[in-house]
Formats: C-alpha cells, sequence, structure tokens
C-alpha cells in the first residue's frame, strides 16, 4: 500500500498483518491487514482510540507478538522466517519504547545498571571504563546532564519524565534503526512529552533513526510526523493514510475529522469553535467482540449510508487528495452532488 | 477583547453584593518531611472565586496545584497542614463560613453538599468492588442532612447519572471495571454533583483519556455548568483544557501564583514567562506548524527553592534583580470581578509571547 | 515515595524531602532496623542465639566431663542450670548444642529456597510444558509425608548425620514456595521491564536471575527465614519422637533424653527440660519476629507508615 522509497526493502514493513486474540473463547481481531511501512530516517505515526489496535501494531512491527496471518518484514526478510543471526540483527535494529515509565524499568537497577546490561551482552562495551564513558555519552544524548548525577540513580528516584528519557537512552543503547514509541496514553507533563519529541526528532534527523510514534493526539502527530506519514487506525484497521500535512489540513475520513475536531485548542478562541463531541453520533467506541458489519465505523459516522452496513470498504486513494482512505461515501460518491466538499468543511478549523 | 461564546466572561453588571464562593487568602501549607522538618507546599495563595465561574489552575507537575486543590476541600494527607492563611466560603444562604475552622462533623456536612471534588485517575478513583450506585449511595449517605430512603438515594443517583448522560439503569448495577474510561469518568462527575454544590473542583479531569472521550468530558463540563451554575475550579497541566473551558486561569510555580488573568488575557499576552512558555509546549492542530519549545530543567525542589525569583534558573529573562527578592503579583490589566491581569515577574513587560512558525499549512 | 490513603498520587501532592541530607549509612540502617520494636527485639534475639551457639562451644569447648554420681544435681552458683542424667552441667550442654539446630535448620532451608526459586521462577517464566511437569513434580513431593518418610529411612539406613537430616527435610519442602514464588512471576514477566530485557536480547538467565528474581528478594528472604523454623520444628520433632538418631549433643535430643530418663517427674531436673524447649522457643519468636522488620524495610508500602 503506501509507496516504499527506492528500490531497497524498507526497513520494517507490514504487510497485510492481522492480529487475533483468544480470550474467553472470543475471537478479537485487535488488527486487521495493516499493511505499512518505514524507512530508515522516516517517521509514520499511528493514531487512534485505544482499541483502535494502534498499540497491537507497533508490537508487531517491534516482533514483541507474531501475526496470526501477514508477514511482518525487516529489510525484506520475513521475521518469522528469520536464521539466528538475522534475528538478532533484527532484535538490535528494533527497538520499542513503553509508554509507561513507571513500569518499564526495573526499581531494583540504579541507571547505570540498566544502561550496562545490553552493553555488556552485546559486547559495546568491554570493561566498566568503556560502560561508563557509553553510559554517559547515552545520558548526554537524551539531554539528562550531567551524567555523573544520574547514572547512580534508582528509578524511584527519578521523575516521570526523567525516567522516560532512561527508558529511551535503553532503547539507544544498541544503536538502533528503527524507535518504536508508544505515548498513547501518556501522563507525562506537556513540556515534558515536547522535549522527548524534540529529541526524538533530531535522533531521527542527525542519526537518521526510523520513527514509529503512537499517539491519540492528531496534535502531537502534526507536530512530530508532518515531514511523514500518519495513519490513522479504527477498530484495528487503517482508515486514513498519507503525509501528515494533507491529513491534517484535508481530512477525509469521517473519523480523521472528529478526532482533529475534538483535539483541545491551546487557544480560547479557536477552542470555542469545536464542534461537541467532533461530531460524532457516540462517543464509546464498539468491543472488539462485537464488531459492527460492514465498515466497524457505521454507528458512529455521520455520513454513514446503507451500502456501509454492507460491505468493509478498502483503503484507496480519495478523489482530490494525496491520501488512501477506506471509506465509501469518500471514494466512490454515490450521489455526485455530494462529493469530498462535504468533508473538507468540518476538516482542520482553518481552510 | 473578543470574548467567545463558550467562555462568557462575567457580566461586570453582576450583582456587586454577591459575594464570591470561595475567597482565599494567604494561604499557607507544609508537608512534614520529618520528626521535625517540613516545606512550605503553598506560599501565600490569594484567589477570589465569584459564582458560577472557572477557573484553571496551570503549572507543571510539582508546582503545588493538587496541593491547593485538596487544601480547599480540606483534603490533605495527613502529613500536609495548613499553616496560615484563610478559605472563606459562602454557601447559598449568603453565609460565609471559614473552612480552615471547621470541625470534622462540619467539614463532613459542607463537602459534597457544598463543596464536591473529582479526583485525578478515573481508573481508580472508584472502589472495584463495589457497584457505582452503592457508591454514589455512600457519598449520599454520609454527607446529607438528615436520613435519607433508599428510594431517595436511588432517585437522586439515578438523576445525576443521567445528567452526565449515563444511562442510570445500565450503570448503577455495574462495578468500576465494567465501565469504559469515558462512562468512570462521568460517573465520577455524576457522584462530584449528586448534591448540586456550588463549588467543584476537579483534579485532572482529562489527563489519560483518549481524545474523543476529553471532548465528551469537556463538552460535558461545559454543559452541566450553564445546567447548575455551579464555580468549578480545575486543575490541569495541559493549557488546552484552560483555553477550552475557563474564564480564567492561575498559573502557579514552586507553590505559589506567579500569573492571574482572564482566560483571554492569559492566552493572548502571557506576562510571565512560565505562562508563556507553557503555552507554547501544548502543539496546536489548526493553522502552521509552529515550533514547540520544552521549558528548560525542572520545577525547583520545594525544599530548596532558589533565592529570589523561583523560576529565575529556568529563565532567560533572569537578571540579577531577580535573584535579590521573590517579586510579588503585579497588576498590569484591571478588569472587573476579580479577572484582573497579573503576574509575579519584574520583566512582565519583556514577555513577547509568539510562536515560531517552521511550515506552512 | 509516601503512602497515603489519599486517593491522590502521593508523589504529586507530597514533595519528597532532600535527599542531601546526609546521615552516615550506618546510622540509616540503625534507624531501618528499629523501624519496628519487635522486629528489632527479635533481631536481637536470633543474634545473641546464634552468637551463644557459634562462638560459646569455641570458648568452652565441646567436650561435657560428667559425674554419674551427681545425676540431676540442683541448679548451684557452679552449675546455673544444675546437672543432667549422666552429671554433665546442662548450661554447658546447652550452649554446644545449638550449633545442630541453627545448622539443620539454615541447610534445610537454603536446600528449600534454592530449588524452590529455581524451579518457580524457571517454571513461571516458561510455561508449557516444563511448567505442568514441576506442577505434577510439586504434587508428587507434597504427598510424600516427611515424619514418615524419615521414620523409614531411619530405620533402614542409619541416618547419623544432622546433615543428612537437613538434606531430606529441604528437599520434601519446596513445593509450597515454589507455587508462590511461580505465581509472582508469572505475574513479574507481564510487566513491562522485562518486556524491555527481551527486547535488548539479553538472554533468558539474565531475564530470569537477573530482571524478575531480585524483584522477589524480600519475598524470598522473608520465606527463607520462616524456612528457617519449619525446618527446626521438624528437626526438633524427629529427635523429641526419637527417629533421629540420638547422637552427639543438641537441644532436641535434650528434650528427647530428659523425656526418655523420666526427668518430668524429678524437680530439680526441671531446668534440663525447661532449657532447650526455652531455647528453641526464643529463636523460633525471635526468627519470626525478624520478618516482620525485614517486611517493613523490604516493602516499601509498609515503610512510610
Amino acid at each position: 500500500m503506501p509507496e516504499t522509497t527506492g528500490t531497497a526493502a524498507p526497513l520494517i514493513e507490514l504487510d497485510h498483518a492481522s492480529q487475533v486474540f483468544h480470550v474467553k473463547g472470543e475471537d478479537l481481531p485487535a488488527v486487521s491487514e495493516v499493511s505499512l511501512s518505514v524507512d530508515q530516517g522516516e517517521v509514520l505515526c499511528l493514531v487512534g482510540e485505544s482499541g483502535s489496535g494502534k498499540t497491537t501494531t507497533a508490537r508487531l512491527a517491534a516482533g514483541l507478538a507474531a501475526p496470526s496471518s501477514g508477514a511482518v518484514r525487516y529489510r525484506g526478510r520475513d521475521l518469522a522466517e528469520m536464521s539466528r543471526a538475522e534475528r538478532r540483527e533484527y532484535r538490535r535494529a528494533v527497538q520499542y519504547i513503553h509508554q509507561d515509565p513507571y513500569a518499564s524499568l526495573n526499581p531494583i537497577r540504579s541507571v547505570r545498571g540498566t544502561l550496562s546490561i545490553p552493553l555488556r551482552r552485546h559486547g559495546l562495551a568491554r570493561c566498566a571504563a568503556d560502560v561508563d564513558a557509553r553510559v554517559d555519552e547515552l545520558l548526554s544524548t537524551v539531554d539528562l546532564t550531567p551524567p555523573e548525577s544520574y547514572s547512580a540513580k534508582f528509578p524511584h528516584q527519578l521523575s516521570g519524565g526523567q525516567r522516560q528519557r532512561v527508558s529511551v537512552a535503553r532503547g539507544l543503547t544498541l544503536s538502533p534503526k528503527l524507535l518504536i514509541a508508544d505515548e498513547s496514553t501518556s501522563m507525562l507533563d506537556v513540556s515534558i512529552r515536547v522535549s522527548l519529541l524534540n529529541m526524538f526528532t533530531r535522533l531521527r534527523k542527525e542519526d537518521g533513526v526510523g520513527f514509529i510514534y503512537i499517539t491519540h493526539d492528531l496534535a502531537l502527530a502534526k507536530y512530530f510526523a508532518w515531514e511523514g506519514r500518519t495513519a490513522v487506525m479504527y477498530l484495528g484497521r487503517i482508515v486514513e493514510v498519507g503525509p501528515t500535512p494533507q491529513i491534517i489540513a484535508n481530512p477525509q475520513h469521517p473519523y480523521t475529522r472528529a478526532l482533529l475536531e475534538a483535539v483541545p485548542e491551546p487557544d480560547p478562541e479557536l477552542a470555542a469553535r469545536k464542534k461537541a463531541g467532533g461530531g460524532l453520533l457516540s462517543a464509546e467506541i464498539p468491543s472488539l467482540a462485537a464488531l459492527p458489519t460492514g465498515c466497524t465505523f457505521h454507528p458512529r459516522c455521520p455520513l454513514a449510508e446503507d451500502r456501509c452496513r454492507a460491505s468493509v470498504p478498502q483503503l484507496l486513494p480519495a478523489p482530490g487528495a494525496r491520501q488512501d482512505v477506506a471509506c465509501m461515501v469518500v471514494t466512490d460518491p454515490a450521489d455526485p452532488a455530494a462529493p469530498a466538499e462535504a468533508a473538507s468543511g468540518a476538516g482542520g478549523g482553518r481552510p | 477583547m473578543p470574548t467567545s461564546p463558550r467562555t462568557p466572561a462575567p457580566a461586570p453588571a453582576r450583582d456587586a453584593r454577591s459575594a464570591p464562593v470561595l475567597s482565599v487568602k494567604d494561604l499557607e501549607v507544609a508537608y512534614r518531611t520529618g520528626r521535625d522538618q517540613s516545606v512550605r507546599a503553598l506560599r501565600g495563595v490569594s484567589f477570589d472565586l465569584h459564582p458560577e465561574t472557572s477557573l484553571a489552575l496551570v503549572g507543571e507537575s510539582g508546582c503545588g496545584k493538587t496541593t491547593l486543590g485538596l487544601a480547599l476541600l480540606r483534603l490533605l494527607p495527613t502529613l500536609g497542614e495548613i499553616t496560615g492563611g484563610s478559605i472563606t466560603f459562602t454557601g447559598d444562604d449568603g453565609r460565609a463560613r471559614e473552612v480552615t475552622d471547621m470541625t470534622p462533623a462540619q467539614l463532613r456536612r459542607w463537602r459534597w453538599s457544598e463543596a464536591a471534588m473529582v479526583f485525578q485517575g478515573a481508573q481508580n478513583a472508584f472502589n472495584p468492588v463495589l457497584t457505582v450506585g452503592a457508591q454514589m449511595a455512600d457519598t449520599l449517605r454520609d454527607h446529607a442532612t438528615g436520613r435519607l430512603g433508599r428510594r431517595e438515594i436511588h432517585e437522586r443517583s439515578a438523576e445525576a447519572l443521567r445528567s452526565v448522560r449515563l444511562e442510570p439503569r445500565r450503570v448503577l448495577g455495574s462495578y468500576p471495571h465494567e465501565l469504559s474510561g469515558g462512562m468512570k469518568q462521568r460517573a465520577l462527575i455524576a457522584t462530584g454533583l449528586l448534591m448540586h454544590p456550588r463549588l467543584l473542583v476537579l483534579d485532572e479531569p482529562t489527563t489519560a483519556l483518549d481524545i474523543l472521550t476529553q471532548r465528551t468530558v469537556i463538552d460535558l463540563l461545559a454543559e452541566l455548568r450553564e445546567e447548575f451554575g455551579f464555580a468549578m475550579i480545575f486543575i490541569s497541566h495541559d493549557l488546552a483544557l484552560a483555553a477550552e473551558l475557563a474564564d480564567r486561569v492561575i498559573t502557579m510555580y514552586a507553590g505559589t501564583v506567579v500569573e492571574t488573568g482572564s482566560t483571554a488575557d492569559i492566552f493572548s499576552s502571557p506576562r510571565h514567562p512560565y505562562t508563556s512558555k507553557l503555552i507554547n509546549a501544548v502543539p496546536p492542530v489548526s493553522g502552521d506548524l509552529a515550533e514547540l519549545a520544552s521549558i528548560p530543567g525542572a520545577p525547583p525542589s520545594l525544599a530548596t527553592l532558589p533565592p529570589g525569583c523561583a523560576f529565575a534558573p529556568r529563565c532567560e529573562l533572569a537578571t540579577d534583580e531577580c535573584l535579590a527578592a521573590e517579586p510579588p503579583l503585579i497588576p498590569l490589566v484591571e478588569r472587573p470581578a476579580d479577572m484582573t491581569h497579573a503576574a509575579a515577574c519584574i520583566h512582565h513587560d519583556q514577555v513577547h509571547h509568539e510562536r515560531k512558525v517552521i511550515a506552512r499549512a | 515515595m509516601t503512602a497515603t490513603s489519599s486517593p491522590v498520587p502521593a508523589e504529586q501532592a507530597v514533595p519528597t524531602p532532600s535527599r542531601s541530607s546526609a546521615v552516615s549509612p550506618l546510622r540509616r540502617l540503625f534507624g531501618e532496623l528499629t523501624r519496628s520494636t519487635s522486629g528489632f527485639v527479635g533481631l536481637c534475639l536470633v543474634l545473641a542465639i546464634v552468637l551463644l551457639s557459634v562462638v560459646g562451644p569455641v570458648l568452652i569447648g565441646t567436650s561435657v566431663p560428667g559425674d554419674p554420681a551427681r545425676a540431676w544435681e540442683a541448679p548451684s552458683a557452679r552449675h546455673w542450670l544444675g546437672l543432667e542424667g549422666a552429671g554433665k552441667d546442662t548450661l554447658h550442654l546447652l550452649v554446644i548444642g545449638g550449633r545442630t539446630v541453627l545448622m539443620v535448620g539454615f541447610l534445610a532451608a537454603t536446600i528449600t529456597t534454592v530449588i524452590a526459586v529455581a524451579i518457580g521462577s524457571l517454571a513461571g517464566y516458561f510455561g508449557g510444558r516444563f511448567d505442568a511437569l514441576m506442577l505434577q513434580l510439586t504434587d508428587i513431593v507434597m504427598t510424600v509425608p516427611q515424619i514418615v518418610l524419615l521414620a523409614v529411612v531411619g530405620a533402614f539406613y542409619k541416618l547419623d548425620s544432622p546433615t543428612l537430616l537437613a538434606i531430606i527435610v529441604g528437599v520434601l519442602s519446596w513445593p509450597v514456595l515454589m507455587r508462590s514464588i511461580r505465581a509472582q512471576v508469572l505475574s513479574l514477566k507481564e510487566r513491562e521491564f522485562v518486556e524491555a530485557a527481551q527486547l535488548l536480547d539479553v538472554g533468558w538467565v539474565r531475564i530470569v536471575f537477573g530482571e524478575i528474581v531480585p524483584n522477589m528478594a524480600s519475598y524470598i528472604l522473608i520465606n527463607f527465614i520462616i524456612a528457617v523454623t519449619n525446618a527446626i520444628y521438624a528437626m526438633v520433632g524427629l529427635y523429641l519422637l526419637g527417629l533421629a538418631p540420638q547422637r552427639g549433643t543438641n537441644w532436641g535430643i535434650m528434650i528427647n533424653d530428659a523425656w526418655t530418663k523420666g526427668a518430668m517427674f524429678n524437680p530439680d531436673a526441671m531446668p534440663y527440660i525447661i532449657a532447650p524447649v526455652t531455647m528453641i522457643v526464643l529463636l523460633q519468636l525471635g526468627l519470626i519476629l525478624l520478618t516482620r522488620t525485614l517486611e517493613e524495610i523490604l516493602n516499601p508500602r509498609l515503610r512510610d507508615r
């Protein structure tokens, strides 16, 4: 689906990957037929509510789970068919940063201990002096300076933002090519979140690290992935994907528009213009155990038509826009009098 | 100053005699940290809150917002103590009462019936082993004056749930884990509103909620305020929430007020560098792509405050003068109904608030 | 961090006290140990008994001269606790009789804990067939009656070394601890820091014994002490019933000896019975009280009450 740049295989690629969880005898399709790719130095944002499958998708890309069907490929090699050595190379190249800095650090280990284990294990530091030098370097990279005042600390002595930085530093120990950062329900202060994003951008531009960033806030996606792409997910499917500026300024899918409407604006004048409830018919996301028929978004969709209940829409190029969208009403308007204009009117807040 | 339709500035014509719901004067709170050590968590906080207005307390974690919210309802943890100042509450009857002097029995009657709090963390604020209905009934029984019959309790709980757009039949008998995060947050707000308080304090009401759920909670609070006419204080680290819901903003730093003013004033021309930086850390979704800057460093430990202005170590405008003495709140723009714009910064005229545009939309 | 009953995250509400206050580590340790008075009493009791039993025999020697003519002599200034049935000094026997008890207790507990932690954490971490097999094994081991087995072993073989006794007790008593360790690992392995270690490909040995097990250190330590008390009771019980060889000197043998020689009915011989019983009770009491302090020191949730 998303065009791969150049001829070489992309860094990471999900090819019609699906993940079905079996819970209490029920099949929960957490991710259905997701295809996406990210190359070195690229950034992709996965946006959606909790339950949209964005975290599961990221975990598939990170090799933390194997897809029930479809494939996940690293440089063109299917993860499931990798040799031990290839797997090790993949493991070093792709790292995942957990969203909860309070749970992702081992409480019994100092910062130095946390960072030195992977360094030693992978032979990246031979002696204590090497380890110290590398730990200091990593801590400086994540703006924990001066490093000496942090390396001996334990997680409970650090603030949430500092823990998150240590967590990122640990992800960087093996010099990865792709970082997957999950901030879908971040409780961190706004300022801390911004400084992390600025740090990520620096890593991307200076070291060519690719990023998959997971959030529920399109304002963050806009800021972080302006030069990259954004994929909006709903109940396990990508409903809209394309260059971020396009998604933000000219959203096509009614769900994307609702997400944009919902973002609180740091400006009282703009805030007053927001539409109640993001223009959705219902605030509650349906359960994966009882998915609506056809387009799973139809019960909440202000544009829903009869055919939306009948068949699942395919991800297709939106007419007059540069992104792909999975909405028949947009891609195949039955009534030629009501094309994408109805869509763009509500989006973005500004023309 | 253009005012938005949803955040009406209180009409200056409001009866001058209508006393503030809450009048806080020089409030001081200390936390005990050792046998004979304590830190000053709040230092000389003063503000008035007028009926039917909403106030946002903003700042980073550890700046004293939550402490202030808890202190207002005398809900401080055991180690915390109000060491000075006064909190005067004026009820519907127009009688002013001193909250700091209330006995435990008076507090119990006052809380929830006249002033309620919605705690942070919808996920944990309910007891997981009791149904929502049972917990609402407990609140009613504990705080209502006189005995309530089962029927009445049920009716009042159901009414409160309906007011937050929840279906009582479904929610009353449910356990907290059976509800989604947004439903739990709304049920919490309903619990706060059970006895139609005059004042509602909300601690981070939308943190950790999905963006669409956040939107419904924001809309709901705006509607409820019109419907019930309570005064609202909400605590948030997200300035966008203040822009959405508040008539007035107080920025807190290191346990004290550094800027106060109407929402329109604060967002269009913040006069304290801290407020300006806080606003610039929030990404706007509309318009051009603006650069976001984080605030370097971290809030100071309350135990070891820097000399002079507590924000000076993180401020590029800081001069020797800032280190000499802690600046007082300087009134800048006089406005009625305690909306005066004031900032505790001697360089307030040098704060030029603008977003740096990186790319055009 | 401070734990309060308020629904507000304590970290935000209560500023953490500055860590700059320089307290010497020794004073801090003392402060920690005296946090719970009963726990400190327990610690003192255990230390005193261990010291007496380990250093005592070195100072006064392990051979006790006996004069059968002075059997069951009442306490006197020379013999504080009187003499026993063979005319030996009861106090002297008491001092040298603790070593075996402590050795068996700690050795058995060590064996139990090592087996339980190793099998429990591996079974919990890997799950699957290994886990099922190990659970079967615990079922089998748990059904073996210790006392009966020891009686049988004692009857067929010469069960003459306390070490062997300790090994048998240790090898038979791990299943309960193993199951609770396994349950804890099942929940710990879902924590994100474990996943982070998996992502860094540090290997399962590191993950299980470097990341997961240390998080249970306090639990393991407390269970180790409980295992010590259990092993001591098992051992003393065996001696009392005469199922273990009556060789050498220890508190269990002293009780059995007093029992079989009818010291019960001799008022002058009372110290000979009461002394070892008291020592065992004090040791057990000390160990149990000690777990209280350990729990408070090691469990951060109890720490700031």
